[in-house]
């Protein structure tokens, strides 16, 4: 990508009047670990226009063998001064990078890329896909084995003198200051479980702003002297972290998924992008769904999603579809309920779109819309209306995803064979454990 | 050869778009004819101060010339006119991209003030130095942008949207338009994120946002403070 010489010029006298001295170069790798390095300002001009190398040999699900020299090429559109740093001997700014082979081409690890590549296809169907998550997380006293809650309150609770409500309103306001968009935040149902929504945008700079979000809750949680974590189930017997997202294609101003004509206002391309998501529900639950910890959060009883049925009102379905308001044709959305907010949102932002594009193009039948409560039917109920079932662990979720051609053509095959081959490690040293639980109970009796 | 600022024409290289170029020599522009079907738009040497597509010997491939001129780097900053037959004008596609029209037969005078017009403008965003909207001001040279004296902070694109407008004020844009100038090629965001945009500044830019005016169903335009207050 060659820079205008424009944008490298106003980047620079942005960095100057901001007095910044340092600017970090942020990109994950294929788990959704955040990355980084540090250029000075000095040398900022030159990476903006060839990028900075860097060996990237021991970056999680990177480099090919005898192959460490990668090229990190910042994104001028991400250029960012980080609000907690100290601005006393010079602030530090952030920008997302590409990376890049040393000739220039794409490196076929990179997240990013992944997610640019399903765009692209998106695109070429004539599509721009908008996302909304809504990262959930924990507020905690340490980062210990035994998580201690900072408050008891519940969903939309207005906690009085609650360390946590400062601590999001603070968060809040860092994000703004960082340009991204916060729609709003609450407290979510689980004692000191909270959440902050960002304003829809296109799936790459969300993906982006993911990342930060997640890095800035942490870091403001840290200055406070607490801990805030993504994981998906911290506490056994509440409810675990989410990341419910809410999604629409769009063609030009308009809303591909709204249909005026149709009696409940979903077009057929909403519906084939639903049948779609569904259909292969099962097989992008290991991205989507990354951790064994991720398994634990998709059981029965905390508004987890564990059977793939979709539905209007209900909010016990895999895919809810909001209501729609008149008026609101552009606010028409899907929302997919599986994702964790411990995932790498490239990755998924890219399986969710691929499942869904796979039925528009395909023209995917849709169910029909499930509003009993999935849960309270019988297997033979549900097994008659054709409802399936997520993977009940990350096992599972391994031996699907394997055979999926689906994802191996989505990820490409250098991310997907590394992340099945990395997980697979994971599942072995879980499996091996001798857990508290199985302490507590068998050593007693048997 | 005459050595005035240059104007790209686009058509089929036979009458009457010879003899448009031949009125522009007369005008002292320099005139650049491509004969359409081309290849490439990329024009030597100074940035043209219009591209003006000959719709009355491409017909069809008008349209698609249109496009390719939008596209074409070299022109991006250069309003893509539509010379029509007077006839064809009630039937013209209005979506195809062009910023302006003139209908022929034209009259050498009418010609002659839009492009003096054009290069008016052209001069004025090459100027270095302050443009002016109101209370909101940008200094090109320093990349700084106030209200009412008052410096805001905007990112790259914010400023880069703010600016695309300034230079064009009172003139309506679709949100494609702006997608399609201020954003880069390989941006896969759509037009939603020109709103996003827009909401971002209106915020930053406080009372003086109220410049940036929505035009209901069709986009957005900077309006000049002083139809403002009328």
């Amino acid at each position: 990508m060659a820079m205008r010489q424009e944008q490298v010029e106003y980047l620079m006298s942005k960095a100057k009047e901001q007095d910044v001295k340092f600017v970090r170069f942020w990109f994950t790798d294929i788990l959704g670990f955040l990355k980084s390095f540090a250029i000075t300002v000095e040398e900022l001009e030159l990476s903006l226009l060839e990028g900075q190398g860097f060996d990237g040999s021991s970056i999680q699900g990177f480099a090919r063998i005898d192959e460490s020299d990668m090229v990190a090429m910042p994104d001028p559109n991400t250029f960012a001064v980080l609000p907690w740093r100290p601005k006393e001997g010079g602030a530090v700014a952030r920008m997302f990078c590409d990376i890049l082979e040393p000739d220039g081409t794409p490196h076929v690890g990179d997240p990013r890329y992944v997610l640019k590549r399903t765009l692209q296809r998106a695109a070429d169907m004539g599509f721009t896909y908008y996302v909304g998550p809504e990262l959930e997380y924990f507020y905690f006293r340490e980062s210990s084995s035994r998580p201690q809650t900072l408050d008891s309150g519940g969903y939309f609770d207005l906690t009085p003198l609650d360390i946590a409500s400062d601590l999001r309103r603070e968060t809040v306001l860092t994000l703004e200051e960082m340009g991204i968009g916060v729609e709003y935040s609450h407290h979510e149902v689980a004692p000191s479980q909270h959440e902050i929504d960002l304003r829809y945008t296109d799936a790459l700079t969300m993906a982006d702003n993911a990342m930060t979000y997640r890095l800035v809750v942490k870091e403001i949680a840290l200055k406070h002297g607490c801990y805030a974590t993504f994981m998906p189930k911290p506490l056994y017997g509440e409810n675990g972290n989410g990341m419910h997202t809410h999604q629409s294609l769009f063609q030009g101003d308009r809303n591909a998924f709204f249909d005026s004509g149709a009696e409940d206002h979903l077009s057929e391309t909403a519906r084939r992008f639903i049948a779609g998501l569904l259909r292969h529900a099962r097989e992008m639950t290991l991205v989507t769904n990354q951790w064994v910890n991720s398994y634990k959060r998709l059981v029965p009883g905390y508004e987890a999603p564990i059977y793939m049925s979709w539905a209007r009102r209900n909010r016990s379905d895999l895919i809810r579809v909001p209501t729609y308001k008149p008026g609101k044709e552009n606010a028409t959305r899907i929302e997919y309920r599986a994702p964790d907010p411990a995932c790498n949102p490239y990755l998924a932002f890219a399986v969710m779109l691929a499942a869904g594009l796979e039925g528009v193009e395909n023209g995917y039948e849709c169910p029909p819309p499930v509003e009993r409560n999935v849960y309270e039917m019988t297997p033979e109920e549900r097994a008659e209306l054709g409802i399936g079932e997520l993977p009940g662990d990350l096992w599972e979720a391994i031996e699907v995803a394997e055979s999926s051609e689906l994802l191996r053509r989505t990820l490409g095959d250098h991310v997907f064979e590394k992340f099945i081959a990395n997980k697979k490690i994971e599942w072995d040293n879980y499996r091996a454990q001798v857990t508290e639980y199985e302490l507590d109970r068998y050593l007693p009796i048997l | 050869m005459s050595g005035g600022p240059a104007v790209v024409i686009i058509g089929a290289a036979r009458e009457p778009t010879t003899s448009l170029a031949a009125d522009l020599r007369r005008l002292e522009y320099r005139p650049k004819l491509i004969a359409w079907p081309a290849s490439s738009l990329r024009v030597a040497g100074a940035r043209p101060i219009a591209a003006i597509v000959d719709f009355r010997t491409l017909g069809v491939d008008a349209g698609q010339a249109c496009r390719a001129a939008r596209q074409e780097r070299g022109l991006r900053d250069s309003p893509v006119i539509a010379l029509v037959a007077e006839e064809e004008a009630a039937r013209l596609d209005l979506a195809l991209g062009f910023d302006d029209l003139i209908l022929a037969p034209y009259r050498l005078s009418e010609l002659a003030a839009r492009l003096r017009l054009l290069q008016w403008r052209a001069e004025q965003r090459s100027a270095p130095g302050v443009i002016r909207a109101g209370p909101v001001t940008i200094n090109q040279a320093t990349y700084e942008v106030a209200v009412g004296g008052v410096p805001i902070e905007l990112t790259l694109k914010e400023y880069q949207l703010l600016l695309y407008l300034m230079r064009n004020p009172g003139r309506v844009f679709t949100r494609s338009e702006l997608l399609d100038r201020v954003w880069e090629e390989d941006y896969f965001g759509g037009t939603r994120t020109v709103d996003v945009h827009i909401r971002r500044l209106r915020a930053k830019m406080e009372a003086a946002g109220e410049l940036l005016e929505t035009v209901r169903g069709v986009g957005y335009r900077l309006v000049i403070p002083s139809e403002q207050e009328a």
